[in-house]
């Protein structure tokens, strides 16, 4: 009890100071021009992210182990301007780039022709905006997202943790304890090609009691169905083949307070389990009407929910398993600062022993912050690249 | 069970506050024109976060504990990076139009359709660069309590330029959504905009007025992007 109040203040701490950094501003947040070999670095892209590396920035920004230039500074730029995340974000000028505030005042990236001031939202749009950077305002980027095709090897996509996404029952539920199999999902969220009725309607079809199903499903323009309709529905569309009648109702990612108690005892959503679990917690604030993580296989005989003994890189992991990752360019860019790479990857990759190893993520000192922002850190292993030590970290791994 | 009505106060921090959302959700689009935000605006925004319990994105610090301390008597809170209450902050990804979006407290609300430029009969003529648009609306109420709706206080389409539209007054501004929500009650109507010609819109609810969370929609084009 003793130690886990002791964690648990420091990491409360941290993130409390993360949040604050979040809001930086020129005053009273650290120096706004950094000179010699202290550099400042920047990070923008996914918001399924955000909050956890601006806790691990944090921790980053007053680290003695790995960097080394005593201190480089991250920021994070969040992905909007708007609650919850900081309606400004001010990022320190070095002597490669001048301070810069990005506050969405004006549309567009400063790499546009027409200069702006707008985060990139999400991991695509960040990556977009870090190819397209020539002036080192966005360093690496976030994103949920593992790398396409023809992204490597320009761009290095650092996992450093594991997420997942699952589908989610309420009080009272008719669906099955045992859970469910990947085919009865894919059932339950399409219909029949000729009837234009759902293939399954009624919980007692796959195991469960009585009781009409009622599919809720993440909004449209979200990255979790996106994903839960690529990897948990094997890229079947939702409400495939469905009539007007039996569509399923949309609900806001990560919140399922739209789910009606009358509903509950039939609905169905879906939920990514890192925040999930980040509500859980009081991390993030607790949005999920007692959803309740469900059980999903392949198969009868190998159902089962995300948990920290499930979300992991085996063979028999959790279907719904998912990297996360920090993604920096090979190229130096502006091309003048030839030690970008090096000096991020202090932070987020991994380089060679005598070149100084794993990184502050990759050498796995922060698996606590990354557990309480509720993602799985990953185990020692090979990191993968030439020559490179084993860490906490995968360069380019192939999807899970 | 007494009939919800709604409140006037709340609703015209919510058109400033939404607007500037609204603004920064279209700002993301890398072919907009270039817009400079009124230095006004971004101080009424810094205003609104202040005073809107939701709002804000600072988590309360917890208690000073350091890392070199003995045991406390409590663990020390944990932070949120959402305090507050969340029905205050909209959806960060707008709604698709056709999309039937479940919202707290019971509510099923979504834009069924929009029709732009729409020249129904009756209307009377605008200038050059404005244009009708009528945008269709389906209201359930599946909660547990009536609430009054009138649509006029709770809906509002906002362009790409940061620009607030309210529906044209006159019968023809709303037909068909406003009225007491009994339990179970389900309404489709019209709402009628008079918009610039050709700017990207969105529509915006101040959800609160009725019991349930702010929202953002698409009007104009229909879809939003994925945002991954």
């Amino acid at each position: 009890m003793r130690n886990r109040s002791r964690k648990l203040a420091v990491l409360a701490s941290i993130a409390a100071i993360g949040t604050m950094v979040g809001l930086a501003a020129p005053a009273g947040a650290g120096p706004t021009v950094l000179t010699g070999t202290r550099n400042s670095f920047a990070q923008a892209g996914s918001d399924t992210t955000y909050f956890m590396m601006q806790n691990l920035a944090t921790a980053y920004n007053v680290d003695n182990t790995k960097n080394t230039d005593l201190h480089d500074i991250v920021t994070e730029i969040p992905p909007l301007n708007v609650a919850p995340f900081p309606a400004g974000t001010f990022v320190p000028g070095d002597d490669i780039d001048p301070s810069f505030l990005w506050d969405s005042s004006t549309v567009g990236l400063p790499s546009d022709v027409i200069p702006g001031n707008t985060p990139p939202n999400g991991s695509s749009a960040g990556i977009t905006a870090l190819n397209a950077d020539t002036t080192s305002k966005i360093d690496f980027a976030r994103s949920s997202r593992g790398p396409n095709s023809g992204e490597t090897p320009a761009l290095r996509f650092w996992a450093y943790a594991l997420g997942a996404v699952d589908y989610v029952t309420f009080l009272g539920t008719h669906a099955p304890a045992a859970g469910i199999t990947q085919q009865q999902l894919i059932n339950i969220y399409t219909c029949n090609a000729t009837t234009h009725l759902p293939i399954v309607s009624n919980w007692n079809q796959v195991g469960g009691t009585a009781g009409v199903i009622v599919k809720y499903i993440p909004q449209a323009g979200s990255g979790t169905r996106s994903f839960f309709q690529s990897k948990l529905l094997n890229g079947n569309t939702i409400d495939n083949n469905c009539d007007a009648g039996h569509m399923s109702t949309s609900l806001e990612e990560h919140d399922a307070r739209g789910v009606t108690t009358a509903s509950k005892p039939n609905a169905i959503y879906a939920y990514d389990f890192s925040k999930w679990k980040a509500q859980a917690t009081g991390f993030e604030a607790n949005l999920r009407n007692g959803a309740a993580l469900g059980k999903l296989g392949t198969t009868t005989s190998n159902r089962q929910g995300p948990s920290l003994a499930t979300v992991n890189t085996t063979a028999s992991r959790f279907i719904g398993t998912r990297y996360v990752f920090n993604v920096d360019r090979a190229a130096a860019h502006p091309g003048s600062y030839s030690g970008q790479l090096a000096d991020i990857e202090k932070f987020i990759g991994v380089r060679a022993t005598a070149n100084g190893g794993p990184g502050l993520i990759c050498g796995g000192t922060l698996a606590p912050n990354i557990t309480l922002a509720g993602f799985v850190p990953l185990a020692l292993g090979g990191s993968g690249g030439v020559g490179l030590p084993q860490s906490n970290c995968r360069l380019n791994p192939p999807a899970l | 069970m007494d009939a919800r009505t709604s409140t006037y106060s709340r609703a015209p921090r919510f058109v400033l506050a939404g607007f500037v959302l609204a603004g920064f959700v279209l700002g993301g689009r890398r072919n907009l024109r270039t817009v400079r935000t009124p230095a006004l605006v971004m101080a009424l925004m810094a205003g609104l976060l202040a005073g809107c319990s939701g709002s804000g994105s600072t988590a309360k610090p917890p208690s000073s504990t350091s890392g070199s301390s003995t045991t406390t008597a409590s663990l020390p809170p944990l932070p949120t990076t959402t305090p507050g209450n969340p029905d205050e902050t909209p959806n960060r990804i707008p709604f698709d139009v056709g999309e039937i979006a479940a919202r707290s407290n019971g509510w099923r609300i979504g834009v069924t359709r929009v029709v732009r430029p729409l020249t129904a009969g009756g209307l009377p003529a605008l200038p050059g660069d404005r244009e009708y648009v009528g945008v269709d609306i389906s209201m359930t109420n599946d909660g547990s309590a009536p609430v009054t709706v009138n649509a006029r206080r709770i809906f509002g389409l906002q362009d790409e330029t940061g620009h607030g539209h309210a529906a044209i007054s006159g019968a023809t501004g709303v037909t068909g959504l406003d009225g007491s929500y009994a339990p179970g009650t389900n309404r489709t109507g019209r709402m009628v905009f008079a918009v610039p010609v050709g700017k990207k819109l969105l529509m915006l609810l101040d959800g609160p007025v009725i019991h349930t969370q702010r929202s953002i929609f698409q009007i104009d084009p229909p879809t939003h992007p994925v945002v991954d």
